[in-house]
């Protein structure tokens, strides 16, 4: 109940509904142990999202395009076939944008005595647990349209091959939570 | 500084090997301008080819010399250094407590020399020194052995715990359905595109699939061809090959998890394989075929009879997981205080792994949108080499409630284990 009003009071008046809606879907403490609050990611992280969404979209519909009008170029023109085809990921772009919203209320660390948590996703939603005595690498990284956005990435790994991502935060907390992850570690890191 | 235990360059076929782009350019050049050399021959007699030969090969003989004086190893108490390159020139420190495993191999092509090629696999992925000679090779893997934990090789238990025949190996690889569909499938995807456009350039992307095809059936009989696996000290070693023959050692306190599966068509038989996941490995086989009996007395061995408890206990998914995967009845999760296991798979090929609870490195719960709208959600432990146990299609409750005890179980874990930091110090 605190998490829900707390919500509404950060959403513009309006947006209630889409607040109760998302939170929800926290699916009774799955994605939320013990009811603790994450820290959410900085609004700015929206716009990243939607270029990425916009630039992916763009360069798949060309790809799937192109691909068609090479192989089967008696499909080009306006066959419905072929304009529902390419028209897949625009339309997936569509529905993702519809829903960052809800996505950034979803995203979120959590840095607790003994672990980090990050939770993610939009469809597929995950939430990562990792002791800090765990972590054997701490990376910060940051690409074109992040760095324009004064954003970065923080990823950890705990010497499996897929690397966990915290982010993109702004890069004065990126440099900060490097510093504390690493000191953190620094103290509890045992032998794997 | 710490005081040289063991010292030496690598056998000079190394250089020669390490300089193939070398000698297929001069191959090339000597090949394509064979006019040059007529036309010198012409001018000046024999002598004129035969001074070019001279200072070509005396070149070539400098370059691969200076590439093996510059190509060494050193042993110390606490690392192993390599140091290679010429032109890039490349010092590798590896620390000795950080070497998982050992894995000496028996190269086709060098046998008749007699020259050996050690691997030393770390969390960091494996590093090769190729080639020793055979007294070196020996004397290295002894000293390395003994330094990092386990007895020498050449002093253990010689006790073989399992052996491949050459029959069983080539049945289980024709039996492996999961393999066959999946090449039948893959080949039937690649071509496609040429069936349609009748391109010929859309062959290009049948490629990967024949190294694939390759990989799975054919590369697979020479390269487990004489598998054994023996009890040593430190836990297993397993050697096998038909052209080039490979021994790995197998530190039992490495292994992260075992993972043992059956491809339907081994049922019948009680066959499975085993592999094992290792930092810096995440399927590391262990054995290629062998009984389903031999297989537990392996895993006891490893873990102790109280992994036993895990196979008789299996916890089933609650019926609603049928809407989300249609091999739910071959999904199942059991835990103890101390081990994890979890099966997967159903039609193709049933797998269950086991694993310690310290050994966690993370508890990661997934749950996509079909998953919501039935309340169930995966639970992954992540393991050392990227292996892991997984809880699948679990309830929602019940998801939560596994995360909550694994976690807390490795914080514990990690919490109890020594810092490397106070190690250090000391």
């Amino acid at each position: 109940m605190t998490r829900q009003v707390r919500l509404r009071r950060s959403i513009k008046p309006g947006r209630e509904k889409k607040v109760l809606v998302t939170d929800h879907l926290y699916q009774d403490g799955l994605f939320q142990p013990d009811d603790v609050e994450f820290t959410k990611l900085p609004r700015k992280v929206i716009t990243l999202w939607r270029i990425e969404i916009v630039t992916s979209a763009v360069i798949l519909t060309a790809i799937v395009a192109t691909f068609l009008g090479l192989l089967m170029p008696w499909w080009l023109g306006w066959n419905p076939l072929w304009a529902l085809t390419t028209a897949i990921f625009p339309l997936q772009a569509a529905w993702s944008w519809s829903r960052l919203q809800a996505r950034w209320q979803f995203t979120g660390y959590r840095l607790d005595e003994e672990e980090v948590q990050v939770r993610h996703g939009l469809l597929e939603r995950s939430l990562e647990g990792f002791p800090y005595g765990r972590i054997q690498l701490v990376e910060v990284s940051s690409g074109f349209w992040a760095r324009r956005l004064g954003l970065a990435h923080v990823s950890i790994s705990i010497g499996v091959h897929e690397h966990s991502s915290i982010g993109p935060v702004t890069t004065d907390e990126s440099a900060r939570l490097r510093s504390e992850l690493m000191e953190l570690t620094r103290h509890k890191a045992v032998e794997l | 500084m710490s005081d040289v235990i063991e010292s030496g360059r690598l056998h000079p076929i190394t250089a020669v090997r390490r300089a193939w782009v070398l000698i297929s350019v001069i191959g090339w050049f000597v090949f394509d301008h064979r006019d040059i050399f007529a036309k010198v021959a012409d001018k000046y007699g024999l002598w004129g080819p035969g001074a070019l030969a001279a200072v070509m090969t005396t070149v070539f003989i400098a370059l691969v010399f200076a590439s093996w004086r510059n190509t060494a190893f050193t042993l110390t108490a606490d690392h192993l250094d390599y140091r290679y390159g010429l032109v890039w020139q490349v010092q590798r420190r590896i620390q000795l407590s950080q070497i998982r495993t050992v894995d000496i191999e028996h190269p086709l092509f060098g046998r008749p020399i007699g020259v050996r090629a050690m691997t030393f696999s770390t969390a960091n992925g494996p590093t090769k020194l190729a080639y020793l000679g055979s007294r070196a090779a020996n004397r290295l893997l002894d000293a390395v052995v003994v330094r990092t934990g386990a007895s020498s090789a050449k002093l253990s238990d010689e006790g073989v715990v399992a052996r491949v025949s050459a029959t069983a190996l080539a049945l289980s690889i024709l039996l492996d359905a999961e393999v066959i569909i999946g090449l039948c499938v893959g080949g039937a995807t690649s071509f496609a595109p040429f069936i349609i456009s009748g391109h010929a350039l859309t062959l290009g992307l049948a490629l990967p699939w024949l190294r694939s095809a390759w990989r799975a059936t054919g590369k697979r009989f020479p390269q487990y061809h004489g598998w054994i696996v023996r009890e040593v000290e430190a836990g297993y070693r397993t050697e096998s090959g038909l052209f080039n023959k490979r021994q790995y050692t197998w530190q039992r306190d490495r292994i992260s998890s075992i993972t043992v599966h059956q491809p339907s068509l081994w049922r019948s038989r009680n066959w499975v394989k085993v592999t094992g996941g290792i930092v810096g490995h995440k399927d590391l086989l262990l054995v290629p075929v062998t009984t389903r009996a031999q297989a537990e007395k392996m895993l006891v061995r490893i873990y102790g009879p109280e992994v036993l408890k895990l196979l008789d206990n299996p916890v089933p998914v609650a019926p609603r997981a049928r809407w989300c995967t249609l091999w739910w009845r071959g999904c199942a999760v059991s835990s103890t205080q101390d081990f994890a296991a979890g099966w997967r798979g159903l039609f193709l090929k049933q797998t269950v792994t086991f694993a310690r609870i310290t050994r966690v490195l993370g508890v990661h719960i997934t749950q996509g949108p079909w998953q919501r709208l039935h309340n169930v959600a995966h639970v992954t432990l992540e393991l050392p080499g990227g292996s892991d146990v997984r809880a699948v299609n679990r309830n929602t409750e019940e998801a939560t409630q596994i995360a909550r005890t694994v976690r807390s179980s490795a914080v514990r874990t990690a919490l109890a284990g020594v810092p490397i930091a106070r190690r250090a110090a000391r």
